[in-house]
Parts: structure tokens; C-alpha cells; sequence
């Protein structure tokens, strides 16, 4: 989730995660330049124009110098890099990594929001455990997780999605569909119907006439305690129900194509498998994801 | 990801794009317009570069990342230097304010200006989307004919447009419009919405249904939190005929699916400036851009005229 639109996670980001694994002790404002670089990723969405080219640019926007920068990156890639590697300790999961129906020079594709976005994502811990496993299969992961995007902009971003040919996409929505704007909202900011709608398009559009393979991830659960408490939201005027998480889910569980069920791998939303919002995946939560997508699909 | 797999995806889409065409929903109404500008002279800025900074203004998206409030910064976003970007948002300002000025020399419609019912010291805020976000668009076409007759009243124009958004995207948003404590609302949305996208779209990228419920939704937000006095704007047509065509993204029908919209705003209990009626036949008017799209510096003018006209007619 987060924010494209209301800065969400600009307001929801304090404290959470504070520093990435194998990172270095950090100024406040260098974490706090931390947290926008993991989420915020505007030049995926605006790569048209000519200053989201140039990496120095990027790095001024965070507030940072280009080696601050691409530390910051490093570190994070450094996280996911560990949490794959502590998955691949174990050598039964390992050989379902290496049993994981991606065919050499295959191109496997995200599309989500902030919790893909991320870049300690599940989907950047799948490609390290691959990468890591499989070295010369030249399979190309594109992560097209966009924080704080709905539905109906996913669907208006599936051109840049599927110009990447994927043989896979993974397909984590939703999130910011069912969050409610302003105080005792009456609709989620897609209603279902709607949300609905989108994901049986986006679907469409991918897979007719084509070989691709979808597959769908439910959404972790939300813990509401701590949604209720986190300041960012408060200000925001931004509430989350569970209840709406699940009609997301439920629409997703009656199709017909493979369901990696990230909801009841989550289970009981107050473990530490969720961040202090109670919305967004902790590190563990995302090894928690990647764990499941990999026992879905090869076990 | 390192920054080499980071400019290698870049490339990689970029490539991709030039083949497919750039088919993302931010492009839209904020694409730059080709035909609409002439050539350049040598060292002068691009036609895309005048029009990205027309209608793309992404800090009022990430207004919370500081360096969006330094026009270097944007400047760089658009591809030119600090002198130029200004330079640029100065044509468009004074392009609104000749608009403005040569609508005041008719008497007759300036008394109506001066009857406007904002008071002084009240706010007015405007939400829309590119056309609305426009640098040259109505609402700063009203700010200066508000500013010109009325000086000393202190009437605050708030811009909160975003080019290329949808209703959705509006409501996500709403907390950030209330927020500008407004005592009159002017609402002009969502062309964004009708968009279909890919081979044989089966529904637009928001349905009507959900457009109506974004459009009641952020009304009840914004005035039970302010109070703001609420006014719709319909939404002009659309000229097929010349219309530019984006690969990937087509309308079917559009002006039915505007027609739709504009039919929900009509049978609210609140003022509607039907500007839809007032632009008449789209074909080949000199009122939309070359793109089909985009009011003209003309159709803004007339979209100014309008909300005077209804507000103090």
C-alpha cells in the first residue's frame, strides 16, 4: 500500500524496519531518507521523463548523495539477499527452490503495491533464492510493484507490465482498494464490485492468446489494533477493516488459477510478521511470503 | 537490485515502450501533445518539455518529499534549466492573465465577476484533472479575474488538480483537499476514468457505478468535514475526429461515457456549470487542442465564463 496518492507510508514509516539488516548505524535523516527509498519508487512510474533517467537526480530527490543512495539500496538488497539465504539453510526447501516450474529464460513478472514494491520484498527474496539456486538459468525477475497504487491505476499500468513478455505474473492487489479515505468513510477507495472487475480485466488482458502463467497471492491479513494506534493513519484519516481484506480474498480463492494463500500462512495478523502500521509485511512477513509462493508452486 | 539491474530495467522498458508505445495511466492528459507547439529553435526548449510542464506537476503528488519544493528540482524533472522552467510557468501565467484581462473588457461581464458570491478572505479550492491542472486552465483564468477586480478581498485559490487522475485516485486523495479547509469546492472530473485499456477493453479503467459512488463519496467528505459550498463542473467533449491516439489506450464512445458523468452531476441538488452544453459540437472546434483532448487557451476561457456566469448570473 502506501502512496502514490496520500503519503501514506511517508506518514506510516516511522520506526518500522528503522534499519535494514547488515545496515550501518544511520543519521535520523539518512533513515529517514531510508524508509522513502525502500517504498517510494516514482521513476517506475514517470520514467518518461527525463529526470527519473539519471541516478544522481534520484538520489537528490531522496535527500541524499548518489553513494548514500546506492548504500541505502545495497543495504536492502542485503536484507533480502540474508532472508533467502536462511530459507536456503534448510535443504528441503532448497531443492523445492530448485524444483520451481520456471523454465530457463523465462521472464517472471510482480505486479502489486508497496508491500511488492519493497525493495526487501518477497519478490526480490524470490529472486535471490533463484538467482542463488539456479545461476545459469537466466530467468529476468521485473518487479512492477508500484506503492500506493488501486486497481483501477494497475490496470492503466498493465501496458508497461506486459511489455516486459513475462512468462509468469504474480499478481499482490488490492491493498489500497480496500482502504478507506476520510473519517467514517462509506466506500473503500475501489468498491469491490469494482476491484473485482479490474483484477478479472488485468487477467484477461494477460493471458488471452497467451502462454503466461497467473498466479494470485491473497492479501495478509491487517492487524486493526495496530492500525487503530499508528499515528500515520490517525492523521491521515485512513482506517482499514479486515473484513474488507477478506471479500478481496474471497474473490481471489474462486479462481481458477493457482492461489499462493499468503493470508493463512499470516494467520493471526498481531505476530511480528506485520510491521508497527499492522498493514505492511515485516521483513519476516516477507520471508513468510516468498516462503509460500515457493512451497505453492514446487511443493 | 543494484543500480545497473536499476538502469538495465530502465532500458529494457524503454525499449519495450518505443515499440508498444507508453501506455500508462499517469500519460494520460499529461502526455505531451504533439503538433501543439511549434519547433523549437536550437537551444530553446522541446514542444514535450513545454507541455510536461503545462500539465505535469508531481509535487503537488509528492509535496512530503522535500527537494519537490525547489524549482531546480522540477526543473531538472522536465529537462530544462531553472531560468527556462520558470520562464515557461511565467508564458502560461500571463497567457491565463491576458485571457482574463480581455474577458474584463466587457462592463458587463466584470459586474458579474465582482457579484461572485466568494467572500473575502474565503477559499476556493478546484478538483480536477488535467484540464483542470492546465497551467493556463480555468480556474487560473478565474483566479486572475477574481484578482483583478477584487484585490484587496484576499479570496485564496487552491489548485489541487492532478493531471491524468481518476475519481479514484481523487478519493484517495480527499484527505489532502479537505485539508485545505475550503469554503467553496469547484468539482471538474473524471475524462480519466472513461479510458479503456488493451485489445477489446471489456469496461473502462473506473465504471460509471464506481464514478458516481467516488463523485458522492468525495462530496460527503469534503463538506460535512468544511462545510464548503459545492459546485460540479461538467465535463467538455472530446473531439474523435482529431482525437491523438495512444497505443494501447483507446475510448469507445467517449463523449457517451463523459455524457454519463456529466448526466450524474445534472441530477445533483447542487449548482452544475454545464460546460459540456456550452462547448456545443466538438468536431474540428477550435475550443479542444489539436489532441482532441485538451480545452484550448479559447475553451478554458469559456470554461472560466461559464462558472461566472452561472455563479453570478
Amino acid at each position: 500500500m502506501g502512496a502514490a496518492s496520500i503519503p501514506l507510508l511517508a506518514l506510516s514509516a516511522a520506526g518500522q524496519d528503522a534499519t535494514p539488516a547488515g545496515g550501518s548505524a544511520r543519521d535520523e535523516a539518512e533513515a529517514e531518507a531510508a524508509y522513502v527509498i525502500q517504498f517510494q519508487h516514482p521513476e517506475k512510474v514517470y520514467f518518461y521523463l527525463p529526470g527519473f533517467q539519471d541516478e544522481a537526480f534520484l538520489a537528490t530527490m531522496y535527500g541524499v548523495d548518489v553513494d548514500t543512495y546506492l548504500a541505502i539500496r545495497a543495504d536492502f538488497d542485503a536484507a533480502a539477499h540474508g532472508a533467502a539465504e536462511e530459507l536456503l539453510a534448510d535443504e528441503a526447501f532448497a531443492s523445492l527452490v530448485d524444483a520451481l516450474p520456471f523454465e530457463p529464460g523465462s521472464a517472471v513478472v510482480a505486479i502489486g503495491e508497496s508491500d511488492t514494491d519493497d525493495l526487501q520484498s518477497w519478490f526480490e527474496i524470490l529472486r535471490h533464492l533463484v538467482t542463488m539456486r539456479r545461476p545459469d538459468d537466466g530467468i529476468r525477475f521485473v518487479n512492477h510493484g508500484i506503492s500506493g497504487q488501486n486497481t483501477s491505476q494497475a490496470l492503466g499500468q498493465m501496458g508497461v507490465a506486459l511489455a516486459e513478455q513475462p512468462t509468469w505474473l504474480f499478481c499482490l492487489l488490492g491493498g489500497n482498494d480496500v482502504l478507506r479515505n476520510g473519517f467514517d468513510a462509506d466506500k473503500t477507495e475501489v468498491s469491490i464490485d469494482e476491484t473485482e472487475r479490474n483484477l478479472t480485466e488485468m487477467r484477461r488482458l494477460a493471458t488471452e492468446g497467451s502462454d503466461l502463467t497467473w498466479v494470485w497471492l491473497t492479501r495478509p491479513p491487517i492487524d486493526e489494533a495496530r492500525v487503530a494506534t499508528w499515528p500515520g493513519f490517525e492523521m491521515g484519516g485512513i482506517t482499514f477493516r479486515n473484513a474488507d481484506v477478506e471479500l478481496v480474498n474471497d474473490f481471489i480463492a474462486r479462481q481458477p488459477e493457482t492461489v499462493v494463500d499468503i493470508y493463512s500462512t499470516f494467520g493471526d495478523p498481531s505476530t511480528d510478521l506485520l510491521g508497527p502500521d499492522g498493514v505492511h509485511a515485516s521483513l519476516a512477513g516477507q520471508a513468510a511470503i516468498a516462503r509460500t509462493v515457493v512451497e505453492t508452486l514446487a511443493g | 537490485m543494484t543500480a545497473n539491474d536499476l538502469l538495465r530495467t530502465r532500458t529494457t522498458r524503454r525499449r519495450a515502450l518505443a515499440g508498444l508505445g507508453a501506455a500508462t495511466a499517469p500519460l494520460l492528459f499529461a502526455m505531451p501533445a504533439k503538433g501543439q507547439n511549434a519547433t523549437p529553435a536550437p537551444g530553446e526548449p522541446s514542444a514535450e518539455a513545454i507541455s510536461s510542464i503545462q500539465y505535469t506537476h508531481l509535487e503537488k503528488i509528492y509535496f512530503y518529499i522535500p527537494p519537490f519544493t525547489d524549482d531546480a528540482f522540477i526543473a531538472q524533472i522536465h529537462g530544462v534549466d531553472v531560468e527556462t522552467y520558470r520562464s515557461i510557468r511565467a508564458d502560461f501565467d500571463a497567457a491565463a492573465h491576458g485571457a482574463a484581462e480581455e474577458m474584463l473588457r466587457d462592463d458587463a461581464f466584470a459586474a458579474m465577476v465582482d457579484g461572485l458570491p466568494f467572500g473575502p478572505g474565503e477559499t476556493v479550492v478546484a478538483i480536477g484533472s488535467s484540464t483542470t491542472d492546465d497551467l493556463q486552465s480555468w480556474f487560473e483564468i478565474l483566479r486572475h479575474l477574481v484578482a483583478i477586480r477584487r484585490p484587496d478581498d484576499n479570496i485564496q485559490f487552491v489548485n489541487t488538480a492532478i493531471s491524468g487522475q481518476t475519481s479514484t485516485d481523487a478519493l484517495g486523495r480527499i484527505m489532502q483537499i479537505a485539508m485545505q479547509e475550503p469554503t467553496w469546492v469547484f468539482c471538474l472530473l473524471a475524462p480519466n476514468d472513461v479510458w479503456r485499456f488493451g485489445p477489446e477493453p471489456t469496461k473502462t479503467l473506473v465504471s460509471i457505478e464506481e464514478t458516481e459512488k467516488n463523485l458522492s463519496e468525495i462530496r460527503r467528505i469534503v463538506t460535512t468535514a468544511t462545510g464548503a459550498s459545492w459546485v460540479w463542473i461538467t465535463n467538455a467533449p472530446v473531439d474523435e475526429s482529431s482525437m491523438q491516439t495512444f497505443p494501447g489506450l483507446s475510448f469507445d464512445d467517449p463523449n457517451a461515457d463523459l455524457d454519463r458523468i456529466n448526466a450524474y452531476m445534472l441530477a445533483q441538488s447542487e449548482p452544475v456549470v454545464d460546460t459540456n452544453s456550452a462547448f456545443g459540437n466538438p468536431e474540428g472546434s477550435d475550443l479542444i487542442n489539436p489532441d482532441g483532448l485538451h480545452p484550448s487557451l479559447a475553451g478554458q476561457t469559456l470554461i472560466a465564463r461559464t462558472v461566472v456566469e452561472t455563479l453570478a448570473g
